[in-house]
């Protein structure tokens, strides 16, 4: 049987720049620390997915610059904002792509 | 979306879906979505979408096993999602001899599912855990009052990312210790 119990560290390494990566909805469970990792590695070129929906998971690899695009039906965060934050600073200004998909 | 995701799962190429008819995602991206004739029906046209199988998936869940079994969330989309993904990784908050498919706590992901377990305690913080640990409200809005310009932002990138060495290291920066948080385990 193959061992599948790997570091934070290892388990960054199977993520490589361009990969599309794929979230869940929630604002809670979102695994940042390995988000953190991927931010600490400097991955680039990501597209992040939310099914359904997105919240920090994706605002925060927008923010750390290792997603560039995005593709969701919505971005909030939870109670503390109306659009998830790093996503609409982004946005606006024209630095990212945001494909809407329901 | 979701069905574009389902038809992944199933290896299936593409999925026919109404949910985009009448809207101009169909003009927009024709390289993933096309209006076809019913190969059932010639009298009628369908939407058809891509299938997706996004290259890598990441989740937080609660238990895991060193063979890739893990216990995640109840009714969430986990298990499709990890059907659909080329590599999936699961960070757990905790790593126990074996995970029992019938453990009531949350829903079973079988190891061909997953390529890495990884343990996390206290891995989703700031966001939370239902049952285990509470949403960090004020390092949250911390996170949403940086969030308002590059600089800012970079400030707490340093401060919570660039200069903590590891998930460890985080704990101990932000005053966690994972034996003292999950209580209601």
């Amino acid at each position: 049987m193959r061992e599948k119990l790997v570091s934070v560290e290892q388990a960054a390494q199977i993520v490589k720049d361009g990969d599309h990566i794929v979230f869940n909805g929630s604002m809670d469970w979102t695994p940042m620390a390995m988000l953190r990792e991927l931010a600490r590695r400097e991955i680039r070129g990501i597209t992040a997915l939310g099914v359904v929906g997105g919240a920090m998971n994706l605002d925060f690899l927008l923010g750390a610059g290792v997603a560039d695009q995005v593709e969701t039906c919505s971005l909030g965060f939870g109670e503390y904002a109306r659009v998830a934050p790093n996503y609409e600073r982004l946005q606006k200004q024209g630095r990212m792509r945001m494909l809407d998909n329901t | 979306m979701y069905t574009m995701i389902q038809a992944g799962s199933m290896g299936v190429p593409f999925t026919s879906t109404l949910g985009y008819a009448g809207t101009d995602i169909l003009e927009r991206r024709p390289e993933d979505f096309k209006i076809i004739e019913n190969p059932f029906d010639s009298q009628e046209r369908t939407v058809v979408a891509k299938a997706m199988n996004p290259d890598v998936a990441i989740f937080h869940g609660l238990k895991g096993d060193r063979l890739g079994n893990v216990l995640v969330q109840k009714h969430g989309e986990e298990l499709l999602l990890a059907q659909a993904s080329r590599r999936v990784i699961v960070t757990v908050e905790e790593i126990v001899n074996s995970v029992d498919f019938e453990d009531s706590d949350g829903w079973f992901i079988p190891a061909i599912h997953v390529s890495a377990v990884v343990h996390a305690p206290l891995g989703a913080h700031p966001t939370g855990v239902p049952g285990l640990y509470d949403a960090d409200e004020d390092r949250i809005n911390e996170y949403v009052k940086a969030s308002g310009t590059d600089e800012s932002f970079g400030k707490y990138l340093n401060r919570y990312v660039f200069e903590v060495g590891s998930h460890q290291q985080y704990l101990e920066l932000v005053g966690l210790r994972p034996e003292l948080e999950a209580v209601a385990r």
